[in-house]
């Protein structure tokens, strides 16, 4: 969807307009190197220029921004003195023109340097080494729980087409997506903390519990790798009800999803021609038709992952997550310039990643794709 | 300003509250497993634990926790500064201080005893590096006299240094290991990042695991000289405070530091006992005095008319318990406090005629404030929204304009805001540190209010700087009174300090000093 | 979820053809867009129901709602009962006097935004459709730039750099959400442009412009429609989230976001967020229920199947 298709079809849909499904010949046609080679070089090329393009963007959005960060680095009291605020000016490179500022951080990005946050000190990179892992494990949690859901509702749906439970099913997963995230999140989390007391409080893990030592800084990862069961189990039980509502919506989208694609490939002849075999259907769907949907449906979980990072903005601030979206949410309300450019910045890549990654497995799965 | 502190508070009461725990609970079932750990929550305000850079609450709250003072106050009470790591005395002007190392025993985190040339050091550093708290010690000479004693010669009468002294940004660091580190006295000390990972301290903690983001651990100094703490490990984290609510609610956190009034009555006697005490914050209202910039505020006549339009009562009332009344800018418990039953009231015919006599007709003045800021659980947005709707009620219109308080700051700093809302927050208890709001003083710049802008005033002020000892209260009344009946500064509110603490904590020592204090809680 | 998710949560199947190489093309000629008929699928009905009760609503506020929106008169923080039907707020303000209150500019915001954004959209679409070659590229690397970053996030950089207000929040969603629209208006542009008529007026020397507004606009609006009738569904998700951070209208004007904000710090007073999070969860709804059953008539598949079925 959407985003999907964001880096894929703009060059796609530049080819020459004319129906291609159904083309057989097409799509049993070996694959030739030649073009499998440019196509993934296309698209490096393509990732490489986003990515400077985020560059710029976070670098000229911040430097819109109405505040002084001098100011904000010293603080009150430092900040009357003009004498230290020229002298800092001077030391983060802010009375330089704007194009030498640019690339000052260019050139401090490419040494691994995003800045120091003004209002901890801490550097960017740093702390977001730390808050980043806790974002890719709700991110995960959340993808396992809509994957396995909503790829069940898709089929049920698909395969029970026009009747009531496809109708059911269509009309919650339209809910699922029209609900606020925070609001679903505030709510889950007073009935099932707060009155039920079915699921642990806010945070990553119970406070007193120590992190288990880092290797992937994903909590439940890390206890098992060190057999803290203890931990693990505390941390699972922490992750739950945040995965559940974050995975609301990308439930509602790889159920409508799923559900288109199977429909899809029903209607293929090599299904037909599995069924009037008199193969069970149990077998048609799974060996034919799940497997013809799996790719469209890539597309979504590698989507779905970039939007739950920001799905996560609203989400981790309910729950107190200590992730990546808290991390933007508490740098865009001080305007922490740094931390804003460094969000930006880093989301923009995974975004380009994702996509990157997407592309290339459509293009080694479906050969239509590279051949254009 | 807005210095968010609390370590200095001008109450007297230490609450060594016994929460009856024992009676009550067989709800002790606090899956706890906190065991020998307290958990104390609240929103980070944090650049840094240096010491002598620190200047937000949350780095007072750890900095008083790992570092000690030269002076003290006594049993917290911000009117009786006494012997900390020294004892001291003060010459009949006002001008020397000489500070005498009283307790030999105490040693540093590392073992290394704390000598009069730590003092020297971190006297110095504190000066030297220039940072936000730098000012404390402005026009103050360090002079070493010996193996126990150190002078303090400041250039004017200084009666407010033993107030001073013992706040937690003059802690005493271990002066060979920080020089060892990078640490200087002048602007090239680069120790900071060193400080913050491993704090340099005699406290009775140390800093185990530093992070701005999300929680700070500290476990118990071994070689700390007093009583050793039953708490051997403190986690302060970083959430929100509906989270600390709930989190007090379920016992997974025993201390919370940022409940507002409606979220403290929601802890009933199972699962916690609330701490009340004054703040040692000031919630008002500034009015631009420049003409241009101002509009209708720069008119006596039309600040005292929105002094008379607000309902004090209900701000109290929003507020919480034990929020007070002020009658000038001066928390009620310091000297020189002006008494709250010279606080303004409202009178809406009072308002409605001192407008008629400014000739403002309804038009809309800008009012600034910070959004994203709550100030002893009052939220700044709410307050705003509530005078908003009191002064209608006197046909005076605002126009509300919230900011992230870094900007807003920003156009505050730049004395370019008609009117809003200010804070300010004690930097030590002494009336000397509300000077700043007399014409000429750095926040009054902030509203174009200069120098020469009243001749009364300055005159008064002269006054109140020659007063001595007892005399300085009645001085400083008058003074701050005078400056309240300009209508520059319309003081609101003076919020209550609250701190919740979890029923699995049976002891715990709560005063004006410091909130909740970790080391001798049980 | 919503905001911030995939720019078009529910065009799903709109464009997982573009996706795949399916562009809409070929089906837009033979399409035609009948509003009625469209709508009369139960869902669509059901959707259209709500919208008309909220439009209602919105349009009679000042009747409809019991108090002034504004006044704090009564005490703060009571639950739902016989005066104050869904309780009062922190300062003491009927709850569903601002409810019903700020539908008011919840509505005409989200509308006003998503009809800025597809005209923004559709006309950089067309350009870079039409014209191709260096200018498609610099408008379709930017929509790519834009869409490297998730809505919410860049709405949210964009509304805190220019500070908080209702103006600045529609700015911030305009900026984010208008490629989505310039991709399929440019592959509809593309493909209506290789046709015989737009050649053939091409040849006979019409302009740019006529060729574009004459003979290849009508092929654009009904897809345009569908997309923007799904979009507004987004933008208010998104225009709640900003205010629900703080970063959309600026007090006291009642804002759902807003009041789910203040409800989040008053968990006892469930209420407070409660009612407002329902009003959005409907008014959406309402929104991709009838986005959903116009997207059926629009879709080729989904058309095709219907009528398979049904008839």
């Amino acid at each position: 969807m959407a985003g999907a298709s964001t880096v894929p079809q703009g060059t796609r849909d530049a080819a020459p307009p004319g129906p291609v499904e159904n083309d057989a010949a097409q799509r049993i046609e070996p694959p030739k190197l030649h073009p499998l080679l440019r196509f993934i070089l296309i698209r490096i090329g393509i990732s490489i220029l986003l990515i400077w393009g985020v560059t710029v963007v976070t670098f000229l959005l911040t430097n819109l921004v109405p505040t002084d960060p001098v100011a904000a680095i010293l603080g009150d009291r430092a900040a009357a003195d003009p004498e230290i605020v020229a002298q800092t000016r001077e030391k983060l490179g802010l009375d330089q023109p704007l194009i030498v500022q640019y690339f000052t951080y260019l050139s401090n990005l490419l040494h691994g340097d995003l800045g120091v946050s003004n209002q901890t000190r801490t550097p960017v990179l740093e702390s977001i080494g730390q808050v980043f892992p806790a974002s890719i494990e709700l991110g995960i949690g959340a993808i396992l729980i809509s994957v396995v859901v909503g790829l069940l509702l898709g089929l049920l749906s698909a395969l029970r087409q026009n009747t009531i439970v496809d109708h059911a099913i269509r009309t919650l997963s339209l809910i699922g997506i029209s609900a606020p995230t925070f609001w679903i999140a505030t709510v889950a989390y007073f009935v099932f903390f707060f009155k039920l007391r079915v699921v642990p409080g806010a945070g990553r893990l119970d406070p007193w519990i120590t992190p288990p030592p880092k290797a992937t800084g994903l909590y439940t990862v890390d206890a098992l790798f060190s057999g803290q069961m203890a931990t693990f189990t505390n941390a699972l039980g922490h992750l739950v009800l945040p995965s559940c509502v974050l995975a609301l919506f990308t439930i509602g989208l790889l159920t409508r999803f799923s559900r288109s694609s199977v429909l899809d490939i029903i209607r293929f002849d090599y299904v037909t021609a599995a069924k009037a075999k008199g193969l069970p259907t149990r077998t048609v769907v799974f060996k034919y038709i799940f497997r013809g949907a799996l790719v469209p449906i890539i597309t979504v979980v590698g989507l779905a992952f970039g939007s739950l990072l920001s799905g996560a903005v609203l989400t981790e601030t309910v729950f107190a997550w200590n992730g990546l979206g808290q991390y933007a949410y508490r740098g865009a309300t001080t305007l922490d310039l740094p931390v804003i450019m460094g969000v930006g910045l880093v989301i923009g890549i995974v975004y380009i990643l994702v996509n990157f990654i997407v592309d290339l497995i459509y293009g080694f799965v479906d050969p239509r794709v590279r051949v254009r | 300003m807005k210095r968010l502190t609390r370590n200095f508070v001008a109450i007297c009461s230490t609450l060594a509250l016994t929460a009856g725990l024992a009676a009550c609970s067989g709800g002790s079932d606090d899956s706890g497993g906190a065991g020998d750990t307290i958990v104390a929550e609240t929103a980070f305000n944090l650049k840094t634990i240096d010491p002598h850079r620190q200047f937000e609450f949350t780095g007072s709250t750890i900095d008083n926790a790992v570092y000690q003072t030269a002076l003290e106050f006594e049993d917290g009470d911000l009117t009786k500064p006494t012997d900390g790591l020294c004892s001291f005395e003060m010459s009949d002007d006002d001008k020397e201080m000489t500070l005498t190392l009283k307790d030999k025993d105490a040693k540093f985190s590392n073992g290394d005893p704390v000598t009069v040339d730590d003092i020297v050091f971190s006297f110095e550093r504190l000066q030297g590096i220039k940072g936000n708290p730098s000012f404390f010690l402005d026009g103050v000479k360090v002079k070493k006299v010996d193996d126990e004693t150190v002078k303090l010669i400041s250039k004017d009468p200084n009666p407010a240094l033993p107030y001073i002294l013992p706040n937690a940004s003059i802690g005493i660091v271990n002066s060979k290991v920080v020089k060892d580190n990078e640490g200087t006295t002048d602007e090239n000390d680069g120790a900071e990042q060193f400080l913050n990972e491993n704090s340099q301290g005699s406290g009775p903690y140390k800093v185990e695991k530093y992070d701005a983001d999300s929680q700070v651990v500290l476990t118990a100094n071994e070689h700390y000289s007093g009583p050793k703490p039953k708490f051997k490990r403190v986690v302060l984290r970083n959430v929100s405070a509906e989270t600390q609510l709930t989190d007090i609610q379920s016992g997974q956190a025993q201390v919370a530091y940022d409940l507002n009034a409606d979220q403290a009555k929601q802890i009933d006697e199972s699962m916690g006992k609330i701490s009340s005490l004054p703040s040692t914050r000031s919630l008002y209202i500034f009015n631009n005095t420049d003409e241009k910039l101002g509009g209708p505020a720069a008119d006596p006549n039309f600040r005292k008319a929105v002094m008379a339009a607000i309902d004090y009562d209900k701000l109290v009332d929003l507020a919480g318990e034990g929020s007070q009344r002020m009658a000038s800018l001066v928390p009620n418990e310091f000297v020189g406090a002006v008494s709250k039953d010279d606080a303004p009231e409202r009178d809406l015919a009072k308002a409605k005629a001192l407008l008629k006599k400014a000739g403002y007709d309804g038009e809309k003045i800008p009012f600034h404030y910070p959004s994203d800021q709550a100030v002893n659980g009052v939220d700044l947005a709410q307050l705003a929204e509530t005078l908003q709707a009191q002064l209608k009620e006197a046909d005076i219109n605002l126009d509300l304009k919230p900011a992230p308080s870094s900007t807003q700051l920003d156009g505050f700093r730049s004395a370019k805001q008609p009117m809003g809302i200010g804070t300010w927050g004690a930097d030590f208890p002494d009336p000397t540190n509300y000077n700043v709001f007399i014409p000429g003083g750095s926040v009054a710049e902030r509203v174009n209010w200069g120098k020469d802008a009243d001749p009364k005033l300055a005159e008064l002020a002269a006054e109140a700087s020659k007063a001595k000892d007892s005399d300085r209260d009645a001085a400083y009344k008058k003074l701050y009174k005078a400056t309240t009946d300009t209508g520059v500064w319309i003081p609101l509110v003076q919020p209550v300090d609250t701190v919740a603490v979890g029923s699995s904590i049976q002891k715990f020592v709560s005063n004006a000093d410091t909130s909740f204090d970790f080391a001798k809680a049980e | 979820m919503s905001i911030g998710s995939p720019k078009h949560p529910a065009t799903g199947s709109t464009r997982t053809e573009a996706a795949t190489g399916d562009p809409l093309g070929p089906v837009v000629k033979r399409w035609q867009f009948r509003f009625p008929k469209s709508l009369r699928t139960p869902l669509g009905f059901v959707g259209a129901a709500i919208l008309v009760i909220w439009l209602i609503l919105a349009i009679f506020a000042p009747l409809v709602a019991p108090f002034d929106p504004l006044a704090q008169d009564f005490p703060r923080l009571t639950g739902p009962g016989a005066e104050n039907i869904l309780g009062t707020d922190t300062l003491g303000r009927d709850v569903f006097s601002r409810i019903v209150v700020a539908a008011r500019t919840t509505l005409p915001a989200a509308v006003f935004v998503v009809i800025c954004s597809a005209l923004l959209g559709s006309v950089l679409g067309a350009i870079a459709g039409y014209f191709g070659r260096a200018v498609d590229e610099i408008i379709m690397r930017i929509a790519d730039l834009v869409f490297a970053f998730p809505t919410i996030i860049l709405a949210m950089v964009i509304a805190a750099a220019l500070g908080p207000g209702l103006k600045n929040a529609i700015i911030a969603i305009l900026l984010v959400s208008w490629p989505s629209y310039a991709r399929v208006t440019r592959s509809l542009v593309m493909t209506a442009r290789s046709s015989e008529y737009v050649i053939a007026g091409r040849l006979l020397g019409f302009s740019a412009g006529r060729s574009l507004l004459r003979e290849i606009a009508p092929n654009v609006i009904s897809p345009v429609i569908v997309l923007a009738t799904l979009d507004v569904g987004s933008a208010i998700l998104t225009m709640a989230g900003l205010s629900f951070l703080s970063l959309g209208a600026v007090p006291p004007t009642p804002d759902w976001g807003a009041m789910i904000s203040e409800g989040v710090s008053q968990f006892a007073a469930w209420w407070i967020a409660f009612f407002p999070g329902l009003c959005i969860l409907t008014i959406v709804m309402a929104f991709n229920f009838i986005g959903d059953s116009l997207r059926d008539s629009l879709d080729p598949h989904t058309a095709q199947e219907v009528g398979e079925t049904t008839s």
